[in-house]
């Protein structure tokens, strides 16, 4: 027994990863690793940036990251880093305000160890929020299976199910919007036979069946108005249009699209004949101080037949809370029609000062252009350009803000063409941004390669988003007892 | 006492060898097709991810064994073999349940749960697990009655009941029940039907934290996660295998001591025409739906030769004539043998996809075969992700690499492959791919996947399900290469049945 005790305690010790010594030769280059974090700059309070080492014949790494106040150090069998997460807080913590550098060393399976050159990280005394939810979906052609709302913990690993396909079964979940990122006040849409509204405020959850004769559809893309009584939506007929090549897979277009505003205090939409034409009006959003609603707009085309022509512009109207009026006067803010390319997903920054948007050769779905990239228009100079820093080859989508407007987090496809993924990026007071870096995940290139489906429609949150569960069967179960909108 | 234990044994394999010899030809000879089916519809991965999820929920144990026997099924042997074991497996526990309760070794009524869980699997949405649940649960209860004390007799219970709840799911009510019924009928002891009503609100109380914490419906929770893929429709089958333990032993409780003394021989044979009688009689009911999973597996081989000489004895539905159309295509025979086959006009080439995961793989199969890349990539999309357990599946994601491969998205392909590596079966596949990503010229030399490069269509065009126009996709197939035989065969017996069609509509407007 003494024996087997003594032998047990020599193997665990045995299985330890080796840390690298005095010898070991120089490669002369960065390190190969995924997902790029070379350069990038991160909040104070993001969870342990791991990665996973893509140098050929690595049995096990030594990872230093340290500046002249804080230091963390880890050995580990295999590719992937596992840092631990206190101790990782406690480093960024340190090191506000300041440059980390990384230090990765690679043992092969002869015991030969190499060093890499050491790259930095840049710790931001911003912080970001807590939390982010998104949709995970398959990128799929009609049908779609494992659908779900997700919030993760952005200090953490922790990723929590808001709902998903086995509470609300054989429905597609999409549009979660949140007022300022307060999880208190939210709307989610539910689509399918059992598809519906739920709108909480203060907590409290309404359930509505959105669909009136006045509508051409159910309320889709959500914005609150940051008093909290009004919910802009767009209505759309989407429509897909499959490719026979192989280079380009779906278009989404819409047949028909205007924009409502909703008062959640009296279930009525807002009479506003001007954002509900017989052109296109899409993805509504209220300015921070809540007197504007910013959009995009098409001039009506024949669609499908020339979809490929149709090219937004984005657009704001006057909102008035207290009388709950939509002006009259539409202001043209951003027009690139000349340039090819249409403006869509028209997203504020909290502080007031940005908008920034997607573009796209035609139409207003950026996920199926890989082409589509991300675009910052400043209210205050009234100028338009294009974010470089944060666009990859491939398509970047869907975006927002965090609560302080100084992170970013796009939808975008650039790890392989197809699944999209959440970037996170910081953009300072005069709207430059940094070098975008992918969500943190444990074992990196084991859960990139095995997550086939999509992340979008991200948003950032203050707190925990969730729903109580008999509340929520009743939404699904009982769709006659839902409040309709007049 | 040897000798007799010795009797008994033998009396018991000889059964379960004959029973598994029976099972085994049933399961290779006709229900192969079956089988594969089943299997097409999952992808069971050795990661700690995936089978950590498959543990984080009721029935977990149930789930992965299922698989697990599941896997098998893509060989048309294998699948035979471990499948009739399971199935031998079911028998004895019944069998043994029965033999406790009324003494008799061997009872033929052990025959009635396993019939009953064959009659289950016809359903097109059965899973694997639920049988393995099933079996689970009576072994369980077998383990219950060896516990004679008081304090271990409960504590087996009452941990039983909640842990086998959580590994098999919704059956460990079966093991519940038999419990009940052993109390009642054997032990008669009034204690331990406290203890088993404790037990039974335990389970009641586990079922309903496990609602209110877990991300499913309550309807799940009652009728198990992965018993069945599509758990809004539960087939009345399902109450009946939930049943038939409990109603068997009140049956032999209390006609055991009346019947006459029948052969073991006679009853079991009797047993096994009826029984066997009632499968085949399912077997004809469901024969459409069978010949084209039997057709569905030939084609899954690349046997089209086997396609048409299933086919001979005359297509049952739709989707047997589509693949009975792609095999004479793909053999070179269709403008010639057409008209030997009942045809149903142009949806006999392309039938229509009804939003499901079964009629998009026909659909799949033939655009792939005809160099339409992407319509083939969408169809066999559409096949997993209408499976409506949300599960991959193992065939989809094989021929999505393979698509990804062709058309040179490496990238992709990549990843898809790096899925399959952790399965047992397409491995081996997966690992080619692999290689070929890496010498790329090896993928022009390759005979199916040089071909299908050579054929693909290379422009593009858009089209949408409202106007869509198929026979202007295989006419460009056919037009863009002359080596595209497949596309030109199917495009002149695409006309041919549309100008029929229209003769059809014209004498019957001149009729009217």
């Amino acid at each position: 027994m003494k024996y087997l005790l003594i032998f047990s305690i020599l193997l665990l010790v045995g299985c330890g990863a080796p840390k690298v010594g005095n010898k070991y030769s120089n490669a002369d280059k960065m390190p190969a690793i995924f997902p790029d974090y070379i350069g990038v700059t991160i909040p104070v309070n993001i969870a342990p940036l791991d990665f996973t080492v893509e140098e050929d014949d690595v049995e096990s790494i030594d990872v230093e990251i340290s500046n002249a106040k804080a230091e963390i150090r880890g050995q580990w069998n295999g590719r992937d880093t596992h840092w631990d997460v206190n101790q990782w807080h406690e480093v960024i913590n340190k090191s506000k305000g300041e440059e980390l550098d990384v230090n990765v060393y690679t043992c092969d399976k002869g015991g030969k160890w190499k060093a890499y050159s050491k790259f930095k990280i840049y710790v931001s005394e911003d912080s970001i929020d807590q939390y982010v939810t998104y949709r995970r979906i398959a990128p799929a052609f009609e049908t779609f299976s494992a659908v779900g709302i997700y919030q993760r913990d952005l200090q953490t690993f922790e990723e929590y199910t808001v709902t998903d396909c086995n509470e609300l079964q054989y429905s597609c979940m999409n549009c979660h919007a949140t007022r300022k990122g307060d999880s208190k006040d939210m709307v989610l849409h539910v689509r399918g036979q059992r598809g519906g509204t739920i709108i909480k405020k203060k907590g409290k959850q309404k359930n509505y069946d959105t669909k009136t004769c006045y509508n051409i559809n159910a309320f889709a893309y959500a914005y609150w108005h940051p008093d909290g009584r009004y919910i802009a939506f767009s209505t759309n007929t989407t429509r897909q249009l499959f490719h026979a090549g192989a280079n380009d897979r779906i278009d989404v277009f819409d047949g028909a699209s205007d924009i409502q505003v909703f008062d959640t205090e009296t279930d009525s939409i807002l009479s506003a004949p001007h954002i509900h034409t017989k052109h296109f009006e899409n993805f509504p959003a209220f300015s921070p101080c809540g007197k504007w609603l910013y959009y995009v707009h098409a001039d009506s085309l024949p669609v499908p037949e020339k979809q490929d022509s149709l090219r937004y512009m984005l657009c704001r109207v006057a909102f008035d809370a207290e009388k709950g009026e939509v002006g009259r006067q539409i202001d043209i803010l951003a027009d690139m029609r000349d340039r090819g390319l249409s403006l869509s997903v028209p997203r504020p920054s909290p502080d007031g000062r940005f908008v920034m948007l997607s573009s796209l050769k035609y139409g207003n779905f950026p996920i199926w252009h890989p082409a589509s990239d991300l675009w910052m228009y400043d209210i205050q100079k009234d100028s338009i350009y294009s974010l470089d820093k944060a666009n990859s080859p491939y398509a970047e989508a869907y975006h927002n803000w965090s609560t302080n407007s100084r992170w970013a987090v796009v939808a975008t496809r650039r790890t392989d063409g197809l699944h999209t993924r959440l970037c996170i990026f910081h953009i300072d007071e005069e709207g430059n941004v940094s070098k975008p870096f992918l969500l943190p995940q444990r074992n990196a290139r084991k859960t990139e390669d095995h997550d086939l489906r999509s992340y979008n429609c991200p948003e950032f949150e203050v707190n925990r988003m969730e729903f109580d569960k008999g509340e929520l069967m009743h939404f699904y179960d009982k769709p006659q007892q839902r409040a309709h909108v007049y | 006492m040897i000798k007799e234990l010795a009797k008994k044994i033998d009396k018991t394999l000889a059964i379960a060898l004959v029973s598994w010899i029976i099972l085994f030809i049933y399961f290779y000879v006709y229900f192969f097709g079956h089988l594969q089916f089943l299997e097409q519809y999952q992808l069971l991965l050795y990661t700690d991810d995936y089978i950590g999820g498959l543990f984080s929920r009721p029935g977990g144990l149930s789930d992965f064994i299922g698989r697990f026997i599941t896997q098998f099924c893509y060989a048309r042997l294998t699948g035979a073999i471990v499948v009739a074991l399971l199935f031998i497996a079911t028998l004895l526990s019944s069998a043994k349940v029965i033999e406790y309760f009324t003494g008799r070794i061997c009872s033929v009524r052990a025959l009635a749960l396993p019939t009953l869980l064959l009659i289950f699997l016809f359903n097109e949405y059965a899973q694997m697990s639920f049988v393995v649940a099933i079996t689970l649960a009576q072994s369980l209860f077998l383990c219950n009655t060896l516990f004679k004390g008081k304090w271990g007799y409960s504590i087996f219970l009452f941990t039983g009941t909640i842990i086998g709840y959580w590994l098999i799911g919704p059956a460990s009510m079966v093991y519940l029940l038999l419990s009940i019924g052993d109390v009642i009928f054997k032990r008669k002891n009034d204690r331990r039907m406290v203890t088993c009503c404790i037990a039974a609100a335990l389970l009641f109380i586990v079922i309903f934290l496990s609602f209110r914490l877990l991300p499913y419906r309550l309807h799940t929770m009652i009728w198990g996660v992965d018993y069945i893929r599509y758990s809004a429709e539960i087939p009345l089958v399902m109450y009946g295998c939930l049943a038939i333990p409990i109603v068997i032993l009140i049956e032999a409780h209390y006609t055991e001591r009346y019947r006459s003394k029948i052969e073991a021989l006679w009853g079991w044979s009797i047993g096994f025409i009826v029984c066997g009688g009632i499968v085949a009689l399912n077997y004809i009911g469901a024969s459409q739906s069978e010949q084209f999973k039997q057709m569905d597996y030939w084609v899954r081989c690349g046997r089209w030769d086997k396609v048409i000489k299933t086919a001979e004895k005359g297509p049952k539905s739709q989707l047997a004539l589509v693949y009975t159309n792609l095999a004479l295509g793909m053999e070179g025979q269709l403008i010639n043998r057409v008209g030997q086959f009942p045809q149903l006009g142009t949806r006999g080439l392309l039938n229509d996809w009804k939003r499901d995961c079964i009629t998009a793989i026909p659909l799949a199969e033939v655009w792939y075969r005809m160099g339409n890349m992407n319509t083939g990539l969408r169809y066999t999309m559409e096949a997993m992700e209408a499976n409506t357990d949300f599960e991959k599946s193992g065939r989809a994601l094989e021929r999505m690499a393979e698509i990804n491969l062709i058309n040179g998205d490496y990238v992709v392909c990549k990843k898809y492959c790096h899925i399959l590596l952790d399965s047992w079966f397409y491995k081996k596949k997966a690992e080619k791919m692999l290689a070929m990503i890496e010498k790329p010229e090896t993928i022009d030399q390759h005979p199916e996947y040089g071909y299908m490069r050579r054929v693909r269509y290379e422009g593009d065009f858009i089209f949408n399900k409202y106007k869509f126009h198929p026979e202007e996709a295989i006419k460009h197939l056919g037009m863009q290469n002359a080596e595209n035989r497949l596309a030109r065969d199917y495009y002149v017996v695409w006309m041919q049945m549309a100008q029929n069609e229209k003769r059809v509509i014209q004498d019957d407007e001149q009729v009217r």
